[in-house]
């Protein structure tokens, strides 16, 4: 790049000015007796030879580094300021936030002041799904502007996406680098091998302290007294090497209803459980330092927790007329607390239920689905979202085991029930088993949501199961579940690497990132300036005669 | 008349020899240096000049009766003649490497002050008045008696000297007080352009009593440098570079040596010093001959001491 071919010629030009040296060098010296008046009338004075020769020198070769330099800018050397084209991956992970959220955006500014004006910028933020914010192009203001919107997430960064998104970006660029500004929070492992641009990392919030809720969950428990009762698990985490301790409040609705404290091994997590016995709405957990130390992230100090909603109160029996079974499910509704149950024939099933209602097939199942939970009573036919096996008759109907453990099973007693037909059903991967006979699963829960569902194949004729206590048992059972009151729930918290501030060791063991010299000028530009000051400076020594 | 000398013949070679000889007959002629010789002291003595009478007592020495005076006055009137003494001549001999300056045509400024300072010598011993020789950088320092063979040993000292180092006037200046055993004249042989050591080592002698003569040597260059534009100039002492502008700087030269030599001269002036300025190239007997005539070597120059 610098061997252009007139800058050849150009170094040609330095040969005469060798040899005006060498002839100056040759300069004849009249010995005198004395410099007595001479002195008077000198242009330059030098007290020995030696002084003058060496004086000379550095003349000669200043006056050749600034021809140097003239030809060398002339050439327009690229070099160590020719554009690059640069992505700045800036980790939004929820371990950014805080202190750190501003230290994150004022290094990324920090960092697109060191480009110049001709470098293309990318600004890439790393989050769960990294994005490009800006770029890659040269407008300082808008990327001045994404650098200040920089936020932490809620969640973890994927960096290794968020990598090879930079490393995209860059496919094809010219003096391509990616420049990761971290905390440090989240591996990277190999991601970066791969990378074609070189990476450096720029660490930022580190040595932090933090404490915070990692995971805060409700259940039902096996043992409940009520549907109301329920069991909260809440898990404090630390971060750093040293213990913590802190103080754990349980918050429903607003109001406190325990307070614990708990002691926290650096870089580790503490359970605590409670038993809640009143019914709410919202549960959450607040956990505060007690020990003076600090707290880098506010937003894993609370965790909140909504709990599900009340047990259905409307109901849609859909029953073929004078079905032998609906009356029994009717009653045990009702027993369930169900206060408002509509009938419907199988043909004028709704397609979609109200919020807060649930479905109950008895029988034949209408040929479309029926939008919302729902329970199925003997459905052999219709739309019925698991497949049905072939009827079971008598030698294969024992019972043979029963998932205890299932809401749905809760104080369900079918020890001693005669059952002499059954429907089972072939289940899918996510589908649960309830109830086991020697010919197949009878009773069987499925589906997420809206589209929950419970199956129960017990034929009503052939079995005694609608006169037990444990049939409107069942139906309670399956009410709650298909309300979801019943349902395991986990609080939305930030993830346990990102409260405990983990540290990557691959990002931990990366040099520091050293910010480049901001050249305020292109070197052409700049060997010009630097030529132009040296040729003033021997020319004015050669007026002055300082130079001969 | 001999032929002219040429720059490199020794001191002691024949044409220098004759030169001293004939320098010796031609001072006698001369009305200042047929006085001299003797010179007379304050002191009553024995010498030939009267300088008062009175009258005789027993036991003073009847040459000294002054007979005329007995014819006219008859009363026995002695002459009181002032005692005579041989004249102490020091020759400072400036042998710094500036005094080796010369030409191919002209002897170096370093031969014609030994030279000169060989014809002073003549003249001195021819009277049997005694010289001593010092030199103001490397050379030997001695004392010798009137006659020719003071004279010779004087020649052997002066014939192998050489220019080099610096100029130590003052230092040599001091020795001479010490070797000349008493005051007498003394003679700095020098180019100098060292005016401040000059005129110190000249006040130095004068404070010891000794009447001193400036002979200033100096080449034909360093009267008027021609073509010295844009030359690059090094002190033979110092080896100290100096530049010359492009043009102009002869006349530049030329003013500043006239007012380095009317310093010089008042500077000699202040201090009672005689200023004899000597070219190189001039012959060397008639530069001693024209100290003669200004009264170097003289009773009249004497005077003083």
């Amino acid at each position: 790049m610098l061997m252009r071919p007139w800058l050849v010629v150009g170094l040609a030009l330095l040969v005469p000015i060798l040899i005006a040296f060498l002839y100056r060098t040759q300069d004849r010296v009249a010995s005198v007796p004395s410099t007595l008046l001479f002195r008077q009338i000198a242009l330059v004075r030098a007290r020995t030879r030696r002084l003058r020769d060496l004086l000379s020198r550095l003349a000669f070769f200043a006056c050749l580094a600034g021809v140097a330099a003239l030809v060398l800018a002339a050439a327009e050397p690229r070099g160590i300021d020719d554009p690059r084209t640069i992505v700045i991956v800036a980790d939004v992970s929820a371990s950014m936030g805080g202190a750190t959220e501003r230290e994150l955006r004022d290094q990324v500014q920090r960092l697109l002041r060191t480009t110049n004006g001709r470098d293309m910028v990318a600004l890439v933020a790393a989050g769960a799904r990294p994005r490009v914010l800006s770029g890659p192009s040269g407008d300082a203001t808008a990327l001045a502007d994404a650098a200040r919107a920089l936020t932490a997430e809620r969640g973890e960064a994927d960096l290794g996406a968020a990598l090879r998104l930079a490393d995209a970006l860059l496919d094809g660029a010219y003096r391509p680098r990616i420049w990761l500004v971290s905390d440090g929070g989240r591996p990277i492992h190999d991601e970066t091998l791969a990378l074609a641009a070189p990476l450096r990392v720029l660490r930022v919030g580190a040595d932090r302290d933090n404490v915070g809720v990692a995971v805060l969950a409700a259940r039902a428990p096996l043992d409940a007294a009520s549907d109301e009762e329920r069991e909260v698990l809440a898990t404090v985490v630390a971060s750093g090497g040293r213990a913590r301790h802190v103080s754990l409040v349980l918050e429903a609705d607003g109001v406190e209803l325990a307070r614990r404290s708990l002691e926290v091994p650096g870089g580790a997590s503490v359970e605590a459980t409670f038993r809640l016995r009143v019914a709410a709405r919202e549960l959450a957990a607040r956990v505060t330092p007690t020990d003076g130390g600090a707290d880098a992230l506010p937003s894993d100090d609370v965790a909140r927790l909504a709990l599900g909603a009340a047990r259905a109160q409307r109901a849609v029996l859909v029953a073929p007329e004078a079905h032998p079974a609906a009356f029994f499910a009717e009653r045990a509704l009702r027993a369930a607390g169900i206060a408002a149950i509509t009938r419907y024939a199988p043909a004028d099933a709704p397609r979609a239920l109200d919020e807060g209602a649930i479905a109950v097939v008895v029988g034949a199942a209408p040929a479309h689905r029926i939008g919302g939970p729902t329970l199925f009573l003997d459905a052999r036919t219709g739309a019925i979202p698991v497949a049905i096996g072939a009827p079971l008759g008598a030698g294969a109907t024992a019972l043979r085991s029963i998932d205890r453990a299932h809401t749905l099973a809760r104080g369900v007693e079918l020890d001693g029930a005669t059952i002499a037909r059954a429907t089972p059903v072939e289940l899918g991967p996510r589908d649960e088993a309830i109830v086991e006979l020697d010919g197949g699963t009878v009773l069987a829960a499925g589906g997420a949501g809206g589209d929950r569902w419970v199956f129960l194949g017990v034929d009503p004729t052939g079995s005694d199961l609608v006169l037990r206590v444990a049939f409107p048992v069942l139906v309670a059972n399956a009410v709650a579940a298909l309300s979801g009151a019943a349902d395991e729930r986990v609080a939305e918290t930030l993830p346990r690497d990102e409260s405990a501030l983990a540290a990557s060791a691959a990002l931990a063991s990366a040099p520091p990132l050293r910010e480049p010299f901001p050249w305020p000028v292109g070197l052409p530009f700049a060997l010009a300036g630097l030529a132009a000051v040296v040729l003033s400076l021997e020319g004015l020594a050669y007026l002055r005669g300082y130079a001969r | 008349m001999s032929a002219p000398l040429g720059p490199d013949d020794p001191l002691l070679g024949a044409g220098v020899a004759e030169r001293l000889a004939r320098l010796s007959l031609l001072a006698q002629r001369l009305p200042e240096a047929r006085r001299r010789g003797q010179r007379r002291t304050r002191r009553i003595g024995h010498g030939t000049d009267a300088i008062d009478e009175r009258a005789y007592e027993p036991g003073d020495d009847p040459r000294r009766i002054d007979w005329s005076a007995f014819a006219r006055f008859e009363r026995l009137l002695v002459r009181v003649v002032a005692d005579e003494a041989p004249l102490r001549l020091g020759l400072l001999l400036d042998t710094s490497a500036s005094m080796g300056f010369g030409t191919m045509d002209t002897p170096t400024k370093l031969t014609q002050a030994c030279r000169v300072a060989a014809g002073l010598a003549a003249v001195a011993a021819g009277a049997e008045d005694r010289v001593a020789l010092t030199c103001a950088g490397p050379g030997p320092s001695l004392r010798v008696a009137g006659g020719a063979r003071g004279l010779g040993r004087l020649l052997g000292a002066l014939a192998p000297l050489t220019a080099s180092g610096p100029t130590r006037l003052a230092a040599a200046a001091r020795g001479m007080r010490g070797l000349l055993g008493g005051r007498g004249l003394v003679v700095v042989l020098s180019d100098l352009w060292d005016p401040d050591g000059a005129l110190a080592a000249a006040d130095a002698l004068r404070g010891a009593g000794h009447e001193v003569v400036l002979a200033r040597v100096l080449s034909s260059f360093e009267r008027r440098p021609d073509g010295i534009d844009g030359l690059t100039l090094e002190d033979a002492e110092t080896g100290e570079l100096v530049t010359l502008p492009p043009s102009g700087a002869l006349e530049r030269y030329l003013a500043a040596f006239a007012a380095h030599e009317a310093a010089l001269a008042e500077g000699a002036r202040a201090l009672g010093a005689l200023l004899l300025p000597i070219d190189a190239a001039e012959p060397f007997d008639a530069v001693v001959l024209r100290a003669l005539e200004r009264g170097v070597l003289s009773r009249r120059s004497a005077a003083g001491c």
